[in-house]
């Protein structure tokens, strides 16, 4: 499985499949860095120049390697039809194109996609979120920007870096070290100061731990502490977290998702908590538009509310 | 055009806002007229432009002019700003765009922000520390709105040191001795990783520098696709985790350390356990205080130079025996209330 770590490398791949086609066509190229492709995109017109070049080159028109390629996809566009079947089928372990297919159509479109490299897709713009808010409590800034537009559209008429990730670190510890009630945090203590001194000779200490655990029980309700806490982080799952975030109006970001961000080393224990959560906003840039910015809520405020609420229930 | 950028006769120029001061960030230039000659730029509380996107691959950077032959495309202009440190936490910054039209009229945009920081300071500390005290008799201050992470070392030169309560210890060390075993073991199995996996048995002997942080997370970027190996390192992680015996290590040493973390509002401490060992009759304390800004944290902090000036602390502290202080007891941190802290 290969993949094209250079700008040089995925427009030399295009230029050879556009050269090849010969007829009246329009290209262009796109970045999907949701999935890390670059995608060669071309919509051609069926008319008599392509058509004796399709019929000249025979029943195979192209073969692909399948180490090379991500996907070849073939689409009728005029009338609208969808996949043309037949049009590309795996044989021998090597993808086939046939364009024959696709002379009953005016119009139609190929796609092929080749894997990139994420690094490389990185390095191709500049992006910014706000490190934490600071101008305004709860508002993120993002931005992105693309570094040098002109040498990825050389060539294509059109171009296109398609739902560009910026991820903003929302540190969530302070929200839930303020609003986790104290009888938690006291019973974690007792909790672990009983296993330490759990030893014969330390009877009465353990009865009066154990009284002061029988008082805090009351404040916990059915459950035992660690469930509780385990019910807990089950409650800051990132998919229940996003709510918490919106992408303002007129924002050229839109919120994708959301994951735990935890530090290296720092997950000693099986009731993990997270200090933070990573926040994904994507936008798209192309040559016209190249760059991007928005802003991003976050309700700390509710959040914090909803943790509180969590543990009177 | 964009929502948020500074905008004046069909140009708009955006630059980041929430900045930590020595942070580098973006700004751009995006126009629809045909007449632009010339951009200059002027800075004050940003020390220069370090990059510029969408130039010529010939374009010298240091005259601070870009002409519009200078561009490879038109209609954009975009770059990186450093931004410098200042012992005022709060400082005003500007971003002066100077614009020179075919007809040599001037047009100029201008951006003030505020670059952000924290600051600590000594508010009370005894000459001399007699144990037991109430409360705790070291304050100190923070000013500023940024988030910080403090970790307390004890200077080579102080009698007393910083040391860990010997339960937290014993959980480190048996999962240390855990992990390093598992990741040995996957040393054999995983020829072709050693020079990865042996970067990781590094940081399992602290003190590490960021650079071997660094160094990890670039080799487990080439690693990362190599799902077999991934699954066998989480593996090992794992074992590491369970084959502690004690449900006390495993779960509630480590949860506490997270309820403990936090020193201050908007403050947290690296290692919130970290204690002060004064053997009978006492010693001198020289403790340094190491913080940084959130941002540091990220995999690709952008930010070469420590923004925040390591506090150092002395004192004597008196004991008739020999005793383990938590810093928490010791040292009280406060955030001074400001118009700009929300």
């Amino acid at each position: 499985m290969s993949t094209i770590s250079d700008a040089k490398g995925l427009l030399e791949i295009a230029e050879k499949i556009s050269k090849w086609i010969i007829g009246d066509k329009q290209d262009s190229l796109r970045i999907d860095c949701m999935n890390d492709l670059g995608i060669y995109t071309t919509t051609v017109h069926v008319e008599s120049k392509f058509s004796k070049w399709v019929q000249k080159i025979g029943k195979i028109s192209k073969k692909f390697n399948p180490g090379d390629v991500y996907s070849v996809k073939v689409y009728a566009i005029n009338p609208p039809s969808g996949l043309i079947e037949g049009a590309v089928y795996t044989e021998n372990n090597e993808i086939i194109l046939d364009l024959n297919k696709v002379l009953d159509y005016d119009m139609f479109g190929l796609e092929v996609s080749y894997r990139m490299d994420t690094e490389w897709l990185k390095s191709l713009v500049s992006s910014r979120n706000s490190p934490e808010p600071l101008e305004d409590a709860l508002r993120y800034n993002l931005s992105a920007q693309l570094k040098d537009p002109y040498s990825l559209t050389k060539g294509f008429s059109e171009f296109q870096v398609e739902e560009y990730p910026v991820t903003a670190r929302v540190h969530i510890q302070e929200n839930i070290n303020l609003n986790i009630p104290d009888y938690v945090k006291r019973m974690t203590k007792l909790e672990s100061r009983m296993l330490e001194d759990y030893n014969p000779r330390n009877g009465i200490k353990i009865i009066n731990l154990q009284r002061e655990r029988a008082q805090l029980k009351k404040d916990l309700g059915k459950e035992d502490l660690i469930t509780k806490l385990n019910q807990f982080s089950v409650f800051l799952r990132p998919q229940k977290f996003v709510n918490y975030i919106t992408n303002v109006p007129g924002s050229d970001f839109r919120l994708h998702n959301c994951e735990w961000s935890e530090i290296l080393f720092r997950a000693l224990g099986m009731v993990t908590l997270p200090k933070a959560m990573n926040v994904t906003s994507r936008t798209d840039l192309t040559l016209k538009k190249p760059a991007a910015s928005g802003k991003m809520i976050y309700e700390s405020g509710k959040f914090s509310k909803d943790i509180k609420k969590f543990f009177e229930e | 055009m964009g929502e948020y950028g500074l905008k004046k006769d069909g140009i708009e120029l955006y630059v980041s806002e929430d900045i930590i001061q020595g942070e580098e960030i973006p700004f751009y230039i995006l126009w629809k007229r045909n007449d632009i000659k010339s951009f200059s730029f002027e800075l004050d509380g940003f020390s220069s432009v370090i990059e510029y996107h969408n130039v010529k691959d010939d374009f010298s950077p240091d005259s601070r002019v870009v002409k519009i032959n200078d561009l490879k495309s038109p209609y954009y202009l975009g770059g990186i700003l450093k931004s410098s440190v200042f012992d005022n936490p709060f400082q005003k910054a500007f971003f002066k765009l100077h614009i020179v039209l075919s007809n040599d009229e001037k047009i100029e945009l201008n951006e003030e922000r505020i670059l952000y920081n924290t600051s600590l300071t000594v508010k009370a500390i005894p000459e001399i520390i007699k144990i037991p005290f109430d409360k705790p008799p070291i304050k100190i201050q923070l000013y500023g709105s940024t988030t910080i992470f403090m970790d307390m070392v004890s200077s080579e030169d102080s009698e007393l040191n910083v040391k860990l309560p010997d339960e937290v210890l014993d959980a480190l060390e048996k999962l240390h001795s855990h992990l390093e075993k598992g990741l040995n073991n996957l040393k054999t199995e995983f020829i072709e990783y050693v020079s990865f996996i042996d970067s990781l048995l590094k940081l399992l002997h602290p003190p590490f520098e960021q650079q071997a942080i660094d160094e990890v997370l670039k080799k487990f970027e080439k690693v990362k696709t190599n799902k077999s190996f991934v699954e066998a390192l989480g593996v090992a992680f794992v074992n590491a985790i369970f084959s502690q015996t004690s449900v006390k290590d495993r779960i509630f040493i480590p949860l506490l350390a997270y309820f403990a973390s936090a020193a201050s509002e908007k403050a947290f401490l690296v290692s919130p356990f970290s204690c002060i060992y004064v053997p009978k009759g006492g010693g001198h304390l020289k403790l340094e205080i190491i913080s940084e800004n959130i941002p540091e944290y990220y995999d690709d902090s952008e930010i070469e130079e420590k923004s925040i000036q390591p506090l150092i602390i002395e004192t004597d502290i008196a004991s008739d025996k020999g005793i383990l202080i938590p810093i928490k007891e010791l040292i009280e941190m406060r955030r001074e209330p400001h118009e700009h802290n929300k």
